[in-house]
């Protein structure tokens, strides 16, 4: 049972703000993400909670006891850093080893516990190398056992895969996730990378400017973002968002941006005639033809300039009506030379905020 | 602007390691060929000596019908852009972009002319007369390219050339890159292990692994008929399933067999496997090319979904068909984890390799 | 390929020759000149190898002066001033190193500002604050004043070292459940372990070596050091006695020989490689 409770945190880097008051609560046994571009307090908020760390303002309680003032070591946290920071002078084996060592174990009960980690990370082989003897992936595996190898109450990771080549990341995504589930652990996870959050986080902290913007179930973050902030930065390719202008005509309310119009009647107690607004859709919620085809969503010409493929999906750069459009679609598009298509999308996963606020209206 | 020729080139580091096996590919003159591999397949090593900043062990590097091998870099006339960008610090952007105009004895009219050219295309104009060393890394490594590319070299070799700057100026950099290849219809090699990088810019792409290239074809080929497993593995996001498999003949078909996947195809399709005489095959597929559905459907495989992801753009599922695993993607399709589902492969879909990974079908 | 491979081969046996000449050929020369008479050691053209060896000097400046005296006097301000040096200098190091404070930068400034002074110039202070606290002609003012003037040249170089060693191994080590000064003595010690042996024998070099201050520091067996003893064999009623000094010179050679040999193994690099991808 592992319950951490961070409250109310501030802390200045020589006047500059790294984090802002910041409270959340990370839930026993999920895979909690902390999602924000650097900068945004991440890696801070995770020192923090690993006690290398002061505060200037807050508190932090796991499992109901107060200990912000506790040294790293009678904390029962353990971390694993972005560059790794295996100790050099030690083999593999006593790398992992050494968070055992300090609680005293025997040396039988130490050599199971790594070779039962090792076996289950598939790093056996590695043992009685040194870590300059290491590819970047084996690195990061020794990394992580050296933290799973122990029981502790929070496992923080500090953007583990940033420094690995994309393939391996890929596998070790699913890795994670895995091991958050087998060991039952309850994960604390910063990245700069929506997909991380995305493909591994039950729960997910969006962060900006030292600031936490929203926090909760990923799906929930992801579909239904507090503001514009949110939607922009978590979501990759990025939102796109559009000025646009509600009318009110033959009492059916219209949202008009640049691109299209569409009825957001239903609406109607959130939105205020005439008034501007900025509406987003994410780009893999646009679809594209290359044909006018007749259907019950919002459509719009535009003309595709760039394709970038991704695996087996596409992302399109489209220009109308002189706005950028993102659009991503889930097969391999190819174009030849500019292409004149339609866009189309459900409006019912049209993101409308308010234009000073950047909250959420709908 | 060169046809590139490799012959026959091996690199080997201190007489043990091998970095580049018999290595023998043609890049057709105005052509971007992109050489793509994991890190330490030898892709960089390969532009190097391309670059001549190695010399190979053996093997042979020709620029149209000339041989090169001996020739010293700086003669060489190839533009190199590298992973981290470089530049003169101490010079301004517009210096840094007349530095090899200078170095060529140009008239101080046509240099001026060419700079402003240059970065009137790179939008490098608002900061021309600034220090270099004092920007950004994109604004820094858009000025080393400005400068590989400003001399009309024989080619240009670029190096992981997006991997150190931010997303957004990655595709302006891009963008720039294919324009350039298109407007001066430049021989441009590009190093990069990010396949996106690879599919979205190479005409071609040359796939590597521990020095060896495995293929060497169109983007939609290394996509559609990758040459060996690796390939299959590599390209794609997440990359192929890849189940081995014993085979048997039944009746007018072929039946593939593994612990919970079956699989068959008609005999006169697939009777090339019959060659491979270990009795067992390699089978293929892509994740985003398996069938989902909840309902039972004809050759369907029962399996159990262990892991769901919603990544936005699509669905990942991982799904346990007895002791096999396979990867599924779906734009579409919602599951819960520990729902049954019917799985099925589209013949048509389906690759084959053999026990050597060579693809077979 | 292989023809400039040999080429390269020659160049460098010569240049390694060249610097094994340069280094081991002085200390040559003085060795022999201990065993050398005293006609022969002026001799021209001079002999490579001493003709009739003798070890009489050897004996003769061990009895005739408290030359032992001098010696132990020597290596007493050596291994002082290296204690001096380093437990201050480290622990300066490491803290600008690892923590930033208003004025680090000045902090460290200051500390090079000392070894900007000629020691001619202060020569003349010191013995006067010497007198005061009745501190002249004893081994302890000159172990303090030579690791003093060491301190900043170990902290700088310290610094630099620290600097080098990620902050997050030590984070880590905390993490894994040890104290800082642990997470100090088993990951930044052990890494920081060359550059601190490497600088201590450069201290020691010029602890042992040190003429102008203990020249005029010290005046009686009590303190004096072996440089000042080799000096008083120059010049005088005899002239120039090169044997003794030579002789000097060998015996002083050997506790920095053993030492180097003892130590040598931590002035081996490149643990420190790969720590941090």
């Amino acid at each position: 049972m592992a319950e951490l409770v961070i409250e109310n945190i501030s802390k200045k880097f020589m006047g500059k703000t790294a984090l802002d008051n910041v409270s959340l609560t990370i839930h026993d046994k999920l895979f909690t993400t902390i999602f924000g571009n650097a900068g945004a307090g991440k890696t801070t908020l995770l020192r923090i909670i690993a006690g290398v760390e002061k505060p200037d303002k807050g508190k932090i309680y796991l499992n109901g006891k107060d200990i912000t003032t506790f040294l790293p070591k009678d904390r029962n946290v353990a971390m694993v850093y972005q560059s790794f920071a295996l100790y050099p002078h030690m083999t593999v084996y006593d790398n992992i080893a050494n968070p055992l060592r300090a609680r005293k174990m025997t040396k039988s009960q130490i050599d199971e516990k790594v070779n039962q980690i090792s076996k289950s990370l598939g790093i056996q082989e590695l043992l009685s190398r040194y870590p300059r003897e290491l590819s970047g992936g084996q690195a990061q595996r020794v990394a992580i056992a050296r933290s799973l190898v122990r029981d502790a109450d929070v496992y923080l990771l500090d953007e583990p895969l940033t420094n690995l080549d994309y393939k391996i990341r890929e596998g070790m995504r699913e890795e994670l996730k895995k091991m958050c589930k087998d060991f039952s652990a309850t994960l604390v996870y910063a990245s700069p990378d929506p997909l991380d959050a995305l493909a591994m986080a039950d729960r997910v902290a969006v962060m900006s400017d030292g600031k936490l913007l929203q926090y909760g179930l990923t799906r929930d973050v992801y579909y239904t973002p507090n503001d514009i902030t949110v939607a922009t930065i978590f979501g990759t390719p990025p939102i796109n968002i559009l000025k646009a202008e509600a009318r009110e005509k033959d009492g059916h309310l219209f949202l008009e941006t640049p691109l299209f119009r569409t009825d957001v009647t239903k609406y109607k107690e959130r939105l205020s005639p005439n008034k501007e607004y900025k509406v987003g859709v994410r780009p893999h919620h646009l679809a594209i033809s290359k044909r006018k085809v007749e259907v019950e969503m919002v459509s719009f010409p535009a003309e595709v300039h760039l394709t970038h493929v991704v695996g087996a999906e596409t992302i399109c750069y489209a220009r109308s009506n002189s706005e950028e459009i993102t659009i991503h679609v889930p097969y391999i598009y190819r174009m030849e030379g500019l292409e004149q298509v339609y866009v189309y999308f459900d409006p019912a996963h049209l993101l409308v905020f308010d234009k000073d606020t950047g909250l959420r209206v709908t | 602007m060169s046809k590139i020729t490799l012959k026959n080139i091996t690199h080997i580091y201190d007489k043990r390691v091998k970095a580049v096996d018999n290595l023998s590919m043609e890049v057709d003159d105005g052509k971007l060929v992109a050489l793509l591999g994991p890190s330490g397949c030898g892709k960089t090593t390969l532009m190097r000596i391309i670059a001549g900043l190695i010399y190979p062990t053996s093997g042979d590097v020709y620029f149209d019908e000339d041989r090169f091998t001996d020739i010293e870099p700086e003669r060489r006339n190839v533009a190199m852009v590298f992973q981290f960008p470089v530049v003169y610090a101490t010079m301004s952007v517009y210096e840094n972009l007349a530095f090899p105009l200078r170095a060529k004895k140009l008239g101080e009219e046509e240099i001026k002319r060419k700079v402003k050219e240059m970065a009137e295309f790179l939008e490098l104009t608002p900061y021309l007369e600034m220090k270099a060393g004092k920007q950004n890394a994109a604004i820094k490594q858009m000025t080393s390219l400005g400068r590989a590319i400003i001399r009309d070299a024989r080619c240009v070799l670029l190096d992981e050339p997006l991997t150190n700057i931010d997303p957004h100026s990655r595709l302006i950099l891009r963008e720039k890159i294919l324009r350039y290849r298109a407007e001066k219809k430049q021989t441009i090699v590009y190093v990069t292990h990010d396949q996106s990088e690879a599919l979205t810019l190479g005409d071609k792409i040359a796939v590597m692994n521990n020095g060896i290239l495995l293929q060497y074809d169109t983007s939609r080929n290394v996509y559609e008929r990758p040459a060996s497993s690796f390939v299959a593995y590599f390209i794609g996001n997440p990359g192929m399933n890849l189940i081995e498999c014993a085979f048997k003949k039944v009746g007018s078909k072929i039946v593939f067999e593994s612990d919970g996947i079956k699989v068959s195809l008609p005999y006169e399709l697939a009777k090339e496997v019959e060659k491979e005489t270990s009795g067992k095959v390699v089978l293929g597929i892509r994740p985003e090319h398996i069938e989902l559905s909840k309902r039972k459907v004809e050759e369907g495989m029962l399996g159990t979904c262990v892991l769901f992801e919603d990544i936005g753009i699509t669905k990942v599922l991982n799904l346990q068909l007895n002791g096999t695993k396979v990867r599924a993607k779906n734009p579409e399709f919602e599951v819960e984890v520990g729902e049954k589902l019917y799985i099925r492969f589209p013949e048509e879909r389906l690759r084959i390799f053999n026990s050597k990974g060579e693809i077979i079908l | 390929m292989n023809k400039s491979k040999t080429s390269s081969n020659i160049i460098y046996v010569i240049l390694v020759l060249i610097v094994l000449v340069w280094t081991l050929l002085p200390i040559y020369w003085t060795v022999t000149a201990a065993f050398k008479s005293r006609i022969e050691v002026v001799a021209w053209p001079p002999t490579f190898i001493p003709e009739k060896p003798t070890i009489n000097w050897f004996i003769e400046v061990w009895y005739d002066r408290p030359n032992p005296n001098y010696y132990a006097n020597s290596i007493l301000a050596m291994i002082g001033s290296t204690i001096i040096a380093l437990a201050l200098g480290i622990p300066a190091a490491y803290g600008c190193a690892r923590y930033t404070f208003k004025g680090r930068q000045d902090v460290l400034f200051t500390i090079l500002t000392f070894r900007f002074l000629p020691p001619a110039t202060v020569v003349m202070p010191l013995y006067l604050i010497g007198r005061t606290f009745h501190l002249i002609d004893t081994t302890l003012f000159l172990s303090i004043l030579y690791g003093g003037m060491n301190i900043p040249i170990i902290t700088w170089v310290m610094l630099s070292y620290f600097r080098e060693i990620p902050v997050e191994l030590e984070e880590s080590y905390q993490i894994d459940g040890y104290t800082r000064f642990e997470a100090f003595r088993r990951v930044t010690f052990p890494l920081a372990r060359p550059g601190m042996v490497a600088i201590s024998m450069l201290v020691m070099a010029f602890s042992f070596g040190e003429f102008l201050f203990a020249s005029i520091l010290t005046t009686s067996p009590v303190a004096k050091t072996l440089p000042v003893s080799i000096a008083e064999y120059m010049g005088g009623e005899w002239g120039y006695m090169w044997n003794q000094m030579a002789v000097l010179t060998t015996y002083g050679l050997i506790p920095l020989i053993i030492i180097f040999f003892l130590v040598r193994k931590n002035l081996v690099r490149g643990l420190t490689f790969g720590a941090v991808r």
